[in-house]
């Protein structure tokens, strides 16, 4: 069902890659005020370059201010009760 | 073949409407369109009779809600449809309805957007496709992380965001269709709370609830209802990208906005030098300095400059969200990009009175919607 975005190839085109979770920061950033109801306040974004250079968007977690680009980060499982492990990212020296 | 808007028949704004722009109340929306619409046809010296067709832009209000409002202007049996498109829902309603009355199909078409907050998320959180925020994403995030980024590459100092705000706040304080109508200096703009990294709530636009009605003719239009053509202002170009696979490392919303405007000053024979007047998609104070510097008004980098020392002011070289942006004006969704047209048109008419540029000529209205798309419009004056 779902394509790629660079050149449209669907199907048994497509296989499946497992990325590593480590990788650099590309962006963070903190958020003080959401319209999302249920969340806690304040927790940090962060964009994330994965090592074969795909960037996805993700919670930065084990922080207590908001790390410089450039700095690494290794993927961490939180589970917070719901049942449901969500992944995460924290600093590789934390 | 495929054609450009200056290969067909010539289009013209010849109707201006708005509700203004406010906080979310009990008004249902049809009271908000059809104050819009009405406005608009007096404006135009028009009667709804002969309006061939309708668009009506929407983001938030959910199926059916043309006909349900247009009803109470008459049920004249004209063709009706919704356009969606985030943001820049309205832009593509206008869109929509200048290629219908450039094609020959209609001579008279009208494009009203209309809008209330307050439901939950759209398409893209429903793809079955997961990601790693959920609903901790918002645009406010993803901009303000852009914000860091253009600081720290570019040395512009908070401050220069400020000024946006402050800029537009002054603006918007002469706009009587405007949701904030107060102008704000530098210390109220960076006060806090905060929202997301530097911005602070001046830097984020409202999304309140309103209106905007556009009324598009072609010269048969223009000739059979009489209209006064001393007022039509015609639209030079219409241009609409959606994003492309940009570097990770990459801004592709700035890119977007370059690659639109590529085509747009192709299009309409201009080049930024010639913009007099320029609405912007300044949902957050750092997309003001983006955007101004995609769309060439100044060098990469330089933007916060431009800003401070007045040259984007009302009375400078290029008067830049002089409505107020959707900083002050606000963005009600549906509306916004109608009420960018509607502002260009005022100008350049000479009509914007006390937020007045002097002797414009040639104006811009730039929108990006969620997703990511971009579209934009040169409007000339007769």
């Amino acid at each position: 069902m779902y394509g790629c975005e660079a050149c449209g190839a669907h199907g048994d085109a497509l296989r499946d890659v497992t990325l590593p979770a480590e990788g650099v920061l590309l962006g963070v950033v903190t958020i003080r005020h959401h319209m999302g109801k249920a969340l806690d306040e304040p927790f940090v974004l962060a964009r994330v370059l994965l090592e074969p250079g795909l960037a996805v968007r993700a919670v930065l977690t084990a922080v207590d201010h908001e790390p410089p680009v450039g700095t690494r980060v290794v993927g961490t499982l939180i589970d917070e009760g719901g049942g449901d492990a969500e992944l995460r990212f924290r600093p590789e020296s934390s | 073949m495929t054609s450009r808007l200056a290969d067909l028949r010539p289009v013209h704004v010849v109707g201006i409407g708005l509700h203004p722009y406010q906080r979310m109340s009990a008004t249902p929306y049809v009271t908000l369109g059809l104050r819009a619409v009405r406005e608009a046809l007096t404006d135009a010296g028009l009667e709804w009779k002969t309006v061939e067709s309708a668009y009506t832009a929407t983001a938030l209000l959910g199926i059916a809600a043309s006909r349900p409002m247009l009803r109470h202007l008459g049920a004249t049996g004209i063709p009706m449809a919704h356009v969606e498109n985030a943001s820049a829902s309205g832009s593509t309603a206008f869109r929509q309805a200048v290629h219908e009355v450039a094609a020959g199909f209609t001579d008279v078409s009208l494009a009203i957007g209309v809008d209330k907050p307050g439901l939950p998320g759209g398409a893209p959180g429903r793809t079955g496709l997961g990601d790693l925020v959920g609903n901790r994403s918002a645009p406010a995030a993803w901009f303000a992380m852009q914000a860091a980024d253009y600081m720290s590459r570019t040395g512009t100092p908070v401050e220069a965001l400020g000024r946006v705000a402050v800029k537009n706040s002054r603006n918007g304080a002469r706009n009587p269709y405007a949701q904030r109508r107060k102008a704000r200096t530098l210390e109220e703009v960076l006060a806090p709370p905060f929202i997301a990294g530097p911005f602070t709530r001046h830097q984020c636009c409202p999304v309140g609830e309103g209106a905007a009605a556009v009324l598009v003719a072609s010269d048969d239009g223009i000739r059979r209802h009489a209209l006064d053509r001393s007022r039509a202002i015609r639209v030079l170009s219409s241009t609409s990208r959606s994003e492309t696979l940009a570097d990770p490392a990459d801004d592709a919303d700035t890119l977007l906005t370059r690659q639109t405007v590529e085509q747009t000053y192709e299009e309409a024979s201009i080049g930024p030098e010639d913009l007099d007047v320029v609405e912007i998609h300044d949902a957050f104070s750092i997309e003001e300095l983006m955007y101004a510097e995609a769309l060439g008004l100044c060098a990469p980098g330089e933007a916060g400059q431009a800003i401070t020392s007045g040259a984007l002011d009302i009375g400078g070289r290029t008067a830049l969200s002089a409505s107020g942006g959707l900083l002050a004006m606000g963005h009600p969704i549906g509306p916004t990009g109608l009420g960018q047209i509607a502002e260009i048109t005022r100008q350049l008419r000479g009509e914007a009175e006390s937020r007045q540029q002097p002797d414009a000529r040639i104006g811009l209205a730039h929108m990006v919607g969620l997703g990511s798309v971009c579209l934009i419009h040169v409007l000339q004056r007769p």
